[in-house]
């Protein structure tokens, strides 16, 4: 379905069905470069046990119009607001809030969680980590529109083994897929997600309002080279958050094409 | 050195798709000989139908050992997904009907195999799928014949049996120009020599039967979604871009983005028309994949040695290989297939069709049969067989002369098969004597 917000077209998934009144609301947020359709089976899965779920591009990505933000922050702003108004036009409900986001999605989702944490109700991170610092030399080549950009995502993005394939999905290629994916981007995009993760810098107040606030929960990819767990535990976000861990074996950053049985047992066990 | 970001094609073509298997160990893809798989409850039952997760439900639409060799062919391809069928032709058939129906008009070389010649030009006809056919080697000829009803563009990245090269990157944006894909045969080529997609298509199929397979074993196909096709964009193909009532009211460009045709092509395509793969002929191709990238640098030494002796040869009088400095198509090769151009060419005698029965006859290693990509040397007359329904005009547009003869060369020993060649030559040329 299509929504206007701000004067652009936006796009919203809804996993193939239509939402219901009284149903908990589950948002999905994809990743930096990305758009909602990453979250194809998962969407799916979730719109037919329970939930009214939400599958947005964010401005600039897919289907949606505009140019992306420039912030987490701005980002949560705008995610918010577009609940409200998704809520106004139809059955949603703002009450009963499952935030789930993938590395950047992730992010704005904990954001926005500590912005309303009396509607949020569960906070649910993949590929999740705070800080989130982006090197320089993807930076430079993402500003540049440089494919050495897309390269690098995908690179670290994957587990050596999902980088060969056999993905449970016949004949898709998860790498590829990433890949086109990142090419179908718009100019900039790639580098403005970036950007936002390498500078949110208010993270800590984030962690705090949040924490024993609702129930969170981190899944990470064994192999994630991306937003790898620390060595030192106490950093660990799902340590600071009080929050339960998943962690998906030869798997990289990213899960839900990597390992999608798994990434979805994991989101099970507290959804359904 | 640069960082790679990509194993390379030998290490993709031995591993690609495929992980030793978790329960037993087992380090070749096993053979999953099943047709239907045990659901573990009725929610991954309802789940699978819903494409809410993944996992296989019926070996029609889906195999574990069938989808190892589509992904190693996607991934080989460079493309995002692909489906296997049971012959090169179902490949091509499944990827004409996934997006062409019934009023609907196709623009295609006229150098086609003759079996993809039928299928076009008398075949869908019958399904009210029209096809206009244009001299290959002309982009203009593609761009004057697209119509309104225009939904494919098609052709063979190089022409059996003369090896007109195609201009893959130039025909491309007369097509893209036209909100329309390029769907490209590279059956004769592999991705080892040339990967269309890189080069501006948006579909590719092989015959897995020729050089993927490489043994001659094995009949089968696949299709591959470059998925880099803007589909909703182009405003043409309703089929990916709005609900579909017979499956879901899905929506495959919006719940799949790049991989919409693709998932249309198996949750379709595979689902209706049924020419799917067997797992044990997905596993014997699988075997041949494994060496392709070696064997396609062997079948190129041979292939040229081959072409450039005939070319010096005084029986004959054309050699149509872009090896060959003289062939038309000698520069454009070098730029779109620097590290060979296949291993099939055909050449032609002075004796004509005499001469040409003569050699067939008189060759002692080239096996005389209808196929090409076997790692055995193969030969044959294609006026009298591959090609022998498509009358004289036809033929003459194809450029099929009546004495033509069509080598496919396999990796023997060089000298083994110059000894033979030049050996039925000698008998040839006592007929044309």
């Amino acid at each position: 379905m299509n929504t206007e917000l701000d004067g652009h077209n936006i796009y919203v998934g809804r996993g193939g069905v239509d939402w219901k009144a009284g149903l908990p609301t589950l948002m999905m947020l994809h990743g930096a470069g990305m758009n909602r359709t990453v979250w194809v089976l998962l969407g799916r899965y979730f719109a037919r046990h329970g939930y009214n779920v939400v599958l947005a591009d964010l401005p600039g990505h897919g289907n949606s119009q505009g140019a992306p933000l420039p912030s987490i922050e701005a980002n949560a702003l705008w995610l918010w607001r577009l609940l409200e108004q998704l809520a106004e036009e139809s059955e949603l409900d703002l009450q009963n809030v499952n935030l789930c986001g993938h590395s950047m999605g992730s992010l704005i989702a904990m954001h926005t969680a500590a912005e309303h944490v009396d509607q949020v109700k569960r906070l649910l991170l993949l590929g999740s980590g705070y800080p989130m610092p982006v090197g320089q030399s993807l930076l430079d080549a993402a500003e540049a529109d440089d494919h050495l950009a897309i390269d690098m995502v995908c690179y670290f993005s994957h587990a050596y083994g999902s980088m060969l394939g056999n993905n449970p999905v016949a004949g898709i290629s998860a790498y590829n897929a990433a890949e086109i994916l990142l090419e179908q981007a718009n100019p900039g995009v790639l580098f403005a997600d970036l950007s936002a993760c390498n500078n949110y810098k208010v993270g800590e107040q984030a962690i705090d309002a949040i924490k024993d606030q609702m129930e969170v929960v981190v899944i990470a990819g064994g192999e994630d080279r991306m937003t790898p767990l620390p060595r030192e535990p106490s950093s660990a976000l799902h340590i600071r958050l009080n929050a339960h861990l998943e962690l998906i074996p030869d798997c990289g950053h990213m899960m839900i094409s990597e390992r999608p049985e798994a990434t979805l047992q994991a989101l099970r066990r507290y959804l359904c | 050195m640069s960082k790679r970001f990509k194993p390379g094609i030998e290490t993709l073509a031995l591993h690609a798709g495929h992980q030793p298997d978790s329960e037993t160990g087992a380090r070749a893809t096993p053979i999953y000989q099943t047709t239907s798989f045990v659901f573990d409850d009725s929610d991954k039952a309802s789940s699978l139908f819903d494409v809410a997760r993944a996992g296989h439900v019926y070996s029609r639409i889906s195999n574990p050992t069938v989808a190892v060799l589509e992904e190693r062919c996607a991934v080989l391809e460079g493309g995002v997904g692909a489906v296997c069928t049971g012959s090169g032709m179902a490949a091509i058939h499944l990827g004409i009907t996934t997006i062409v129906g019934a009023g609907s008009h196709i623009v295609a070389s006229r150098s086609l195999y003759g079996g993809t010649h039928n299928l076009l030009s008398y075949t869908l006809r019958r399904f009210g799928i029209e096809t206009t056919f244009v001299d290959p080697r002309d982009p203009d000829a593609f761009a004057k014949a697209i119509k309104s009803n225009t939904r494919l563009v098609f052709a063979e990245g190089i022409s059996n049996p003369r090896c007109e090269v195609l201009n893959i990157p130039a025909i491309s944006k007369i097509a893209h120009a036209e909100g329309l894909p390029l769907f490209i045969d590279a059956t004769l080529t592999s991705p080892v020599l040339q990967k269309p997609l890189e080069l501006g298509a948006d579909m590719v199929m092989h015959s897995l039967t020729k050089f993927m397979g490489g043994h001659g074993v094995a009949i089968g196909g696949v299709l591959v979604d470059g998925g880099r096709f803007d589909w909703r964009a182009s405003g043409k193909y309703p089929e990916l871009s709005e609900p579909y009532a017979g499956f879901h009211n899905m929506n495959f460009v919006d719940e799949f983005g790049p991989a919409a045709y693709i998932m249309r092509a198996r949750k379709e395509g595979l689902r209706d028309f049924g020419a799917a793969l067997s797992p044990t002929n997905a596993f014997h191709l699988l075997q041949g994949l494994e060496t392709l990238p070696m064997r396609m640098q062997r079948h190129v030494e041979n292939t040229n040695a081959l072409a450039q002796m005939l070319n010096e040869h005084e029986a004959v009088t054309v050699v149509h290989h872009p090896h060959v400095s003289n062939h038309p198509d000698h520069e454009l090769a070098g730029e779109l297939l620097p590290s060979g151009c296949g291993a099939v060419f055909s050449f032609e005698l002075a004796g004509g069709r005499a001469a040409g029965a003569k050699l067939i006859e008189s060759l002692k290693l080239f096996s005389h049969l209808a196929n090409v990509g076997d790692a055995k040397s193969l030969v044959i007359h294609p006026a009298s067989t591959t090609h022998s329904r498509m009358d004289d005009q036809a033929l003459l547009d194809a450029g099929i002369a009546a004495g033509l003869v069509r080598l496919s060369v396999g990796l023997e020993d060089i000298n083994d098969l110059k000894d033979d060649l030049k050996s039925a030559l000698r008998q040839a040329q006592k007929v044309s004597a």
